[in-house]
């Protein structure tokens, strides 16, 4: 369904020297996969869903091919993106406060992608809204509806994040750290609703985390970054338990003992 | 495997007038502080001198841009002028400056009553516009360079010390001071080891901006009379007095005028060009 | 029977804040009557997620905060009830690594005045220089780094210039509060196994502050877990993570997501 083929991507510095942030990342996503894509800061992860989605920075530049359903992506202009954006792909971010408008209720938010792409009236856009913040599991959907951002918690914010991103029941969800924000027992819960919605809708995801951990629980097959390469990629179960790149396996020692579970991964030198 | 590429690359529009803004500024400015060092020593003729005999003369008829109702070369009391404007706005925004911002510091270190008495009476001296103030000042001291400049210089200091409060209450909010204090820095300490270096770049900034602010005051001063008296020579008058021969001689009001505009210019582009170099470059590192 | 390094008693922080409309105060309990003590060359770890008052506990043992009710006593002194002078020499003992590794270093000020800044009431500049270096080296930095500004230095870097500083006055008691949840993965085991390093060389007792299990279990020997300002569980790390007591640290070890979970994934329930 998503098909990318040796994506670059390029940036500008003030000086006028060009950094290479992705270097050549090929991956393909079926309906109901899920890729986890883990590295950690300054891997490139970030502008390779940028990428995607087509919200890279004015001073970067994509290059490669991206497909979905066979329609390329990088090719098409500005404002044939748009009318992708939200409706066939959609984007979670880390942040929860600040993805949100701050001055609009959050049906509102949710609504706006419902009527600007689905041509729905505002009274059909708010009965939807309220039906997906009862999917995402906001408790008394019917009055969070109407509440500012700065009213609900972090956790529930991120939840609103998820609704407007799955309005449009896009094909393709992109999320990019959505509960690095957030604590433990939270970020169980939205990890759950991500299984519910994405084996209810078959949608396709790819789930960015630092967190070898989140990506293990949530991942069909996993991507692990370093400086835009590609540092390994297959499976979760291969790559977590039987990496083969030395990286991977690094990054697997590196783990605090609880987090890696009782399996011991690639070489096990003793930390201490 | 035909590989696409994106759209080109846009290059970064606004730091490119950023520059240009900050260069431009800054030439301007200098061509005015140039000036104004000039005329200390030198200019085409002696400003204050009458010649009654070659009065209203048109520019190039009579010097480069004419001279006054009372013969006096208008190019050699414009660049005098300089000296007056810059001088008075520099001095009046040190004086705002230095209280302001040491109010302001004092103001976030201490907070609490201390913090509260110092902003309502920041308040309760915006209420008194300069006009305002250059009248009743000058009604005691009469009018004069010290007469403005107290003025103005009122004025400026609740400016300085808002944005001094704001930006340091928001470095008093980092970890670095919290280090600081576990290093048994008290407030006076921290104050001029990591607060002052950190909002530095804002103090200037506002600095750019209050001097533009000030020439214009003091012009509106002069012009309503309450500036430096004659025979100084002063932009704001040169404007009140050219106002009767407008239609005679209208480079009479051209001049000071087209001055006074182009000094607050180049100022305010200064103080633009310095805030998109300082600002978005320090949110990385503050 | 040697005392307690430090001694945490029924300590209270009550925080007032003014409600929507302006007009009623309400009272917000951060700290709710926690006590407990740390032994000399032990670590005890305080795990909690946010709003449980870890972080505010930990500002009231530096004391960069005044308790509503209760003490701190470090060796034996309560240290509410000294003068400021006395409190201000005190401050050699205990020291503070924090969370953000860019918000704790003041950018303006180079690496060697960063880590020498513990040292601003002492003048002797030859010696200074000297112990400057010998930190740097301490923490696997160069000595001529300290000529150099934060910006130049990674997140990891950050950290151990932080924690260099914070060892400057050989202090007894160290408070690391979330000092390894903003790096990189390799980078925290890196951090972390500095942190036991000089622990051992230095003799330090320390007060590691997470909301991260896993770290807690690499380096504490003891753990309190914290929920809304309480105290609910404290015991030898061991016993808490594999057999606790309460409710919510159960909660806690059932919500973090380990490699076990592989496989495991789309056990849906509709």
């Amino acid at each position: 369904m998503l098909d990318v083929k040796n994506i670059c991507v390029d940036i500008a510095a003030s000086d006028g020297r060009v950094a290479r942030v992705v270097d050549g990342i090929s991956f393909t996503l079926g309906e109901g996969e899920t890729l986890g894509v883990v590295g950690e800061s300054g891997s490139g992860k970030s502008m390779l869903a940028l990428s995607i989605i087509g919200l890279l920075p004015g001073v970067a530049r994509a290059s490669g091919e991206i497909l979905l359903q066979g329609e390329s992506l990088l090719r098409l202009s500005e404002p044939e993106m748009c009318a992708v954006r939200g409706k066939r792909i959609g984007m979670i971010f880390q942040e929860p406060m600040t993805a949100l408008n701050p001055a609009q209720r959050v049906g509102t938010q949710i609504a706006e992608g419902l009527i600007v792409h689905g041509e729905m009236t505002h009274a059909a856009a708010r009965t939807k809204a309220i039906e997906l913040l009862e999917r995402v599991r906001v408790p008394q959907a019917s009055q969070r509806v109407d509440a500012f951002p700065h009213e609900l918690s972090g956790g529930q914010r991120q939840r609103v994040g998820i609704a407007i991103a799955l309005a449009l029941r896009p094909e393709l969800l992109i999320a990019d750290e959505p509960t690095t924000a957030l604590d433990v027992t939270v970020q169980k819960e939205i990890l759950d609703i991500f299984d519910e919605l994405v084996a209810e809708m078959k949608m396709a995801l790819i789930f960015i985390s630092h967190d070898i951990g989140v990506i293990g629980r949530i991942a069909d097959r996993t991507l692990v970054m370093l400086n835009g390469k590609q540092m390994e990629q297959g499976p979760t179960e291969k790559v977590l338990r039987r990496p083969e790149a030395d990286y991977t396996r690094m990054l697997l020692t590196a783990m605090p003992r609880r987090a890696r579970g009782h399996l011991v991964a690639g070489s096990a030198e003793a930390r201490r | 495997m035909t590989d696409v590429t994106a759209p080109a690359i846009a290059a970064p529009r606004g730091r490119l007038s950023g520059h240009l803004r900050l260069a431009a500024g800054a030439a301007i400015t200098s061509v005015f502080i140039g000036i104004a060092l000039l005329a200390l020593v030198w200019t085409p003729e002696n400003p204050g001198r009458l010649r009654i005999l070659q009065k209203l003369k048109a520019p190039l008829e009579s010097g480069l841009l004419g001279t006054d109702h009372l013969g006096r070369d208008v190019l050699s009391m414009l660049m005098a002028g300089t000296i007056n404007s810059l001088s008075i706005s520099l001095l009046s925004v040190l004086v705002g400056m230095s209280i302001g911002t040491a109010l302001g510091v004092a103001a976030a270190a201490r907070r609490g009553l201390f913090e509260s008495v110092v902003m309502r009476i920041c308040d309760a001296m915006f209420a008194f516009p300069p006009i305002l103030s250059a009248i009743m000042v000058g009604a005691l001291l009469g009018p004069g360079a010290l007469t403005a400049i107290l003025s103005i210089g009122t004025f400026m200091v609740p400016v300085f010390a808002r944005v001094t409060r704001g930006a340091a209450l928001q470095i008093w909010a980092r970890e670095y001071v919290l280090a600081a204090r576990m290093a048994g820095r008290g407030g006076i300490s921290i104050t001029a080891v990591h607060v002052i270096p950190n909002i530095a770049s804002h103090i200037i900034i506002q600095v750019a901006i209050q001097l533009a602010l000030a020439i214009l005051t003091e012009a509106g001063l002069s012009f309503l009379g309450l500036g430096v008296p004659p025979p100084t020579p002063s932009w704001g008058r040169m404007l009140a007095d050219s106002q009767t021969y407008l239609q005679l001689a209208p480079w009479l009001a051209l001049a000071p005028g087209l001055a006074i505009a182009f000094a607050v210019l180049g100022l305010n582009l200064l103080g633009d060009g310095l805030r998109d170099l300082l600002d978005p470059r320090r949110r990385m590192s503050t | 029977m040697t005392e307690p390094l430090l001694e945490v008693k029924h300590l209270t922080r009550d925080y007032l804040l003014r409600s929507r409309d302006g007009f009623a105060r309400q009272s917000l309990r951060a700290v709710d009557d926690v006590s407990l003590s740390v032994a000399r060359g032990e670590v005890l770890g305080i795990v909690g997620e946010s709003g449980c008052g870890k972080s505010t506990l930990a500002r009231i043992v530096m004391a960069l905060d005044r308790p509503t009710a209760g003490e701190v006593l470090l060796e034996g002194t309560s240290l509410f009830t000294l003068g400021a002078a006395e409190l201000r020499r005190r401050r050699r003992d205990f020291q503070m690594v924090f969370q953000d590794p860019y918000g704790s270093l003041d950018p303006r000020h180079s690496v060697g005045r960063i880590i020498a800044e513990p040292l601003h009431l002492e003048s002797r500049a030859a010696t200074i220089a000297d112990r400057v270096a010998a930190a740097l080296e301490s923490v696997g930095l160069k000595a001529d780094d300290a000529k150099r500004y934060p910006h130049e230095f990674s997140g990891g870097q950050r950290q151990r210039i932080a924690i260099a500083r914070a060892l400057m006055t050989s202090p007894k008691l160290l408070v690391a509060d979330e000092a390894v949840s903003a790096l990189d993965l390799s980078v925290q085991a890196q951090i972390l196994q500095l942190l036991m390093d000089l622990k051992r060389r230095n003799g330090l007792t320390m007060l590691f502050i997470s909301h991260n299990l896993g770290v807690i279990e690499e380096i504490a020997d003891r753990v309190g877990v914290m929920y809304a300002g309480k105290l609910v569980e404290i015991g030898a790390t061991g016993e808490v993570l594999h057999r606790p007591q309460h409710a919510y640290t159960q909660r806690l070890l059932d919500a973090e997501p380990t490699l076990d979970m592989i496989g495991r994934r789309r056990r849906v329930t509709a």
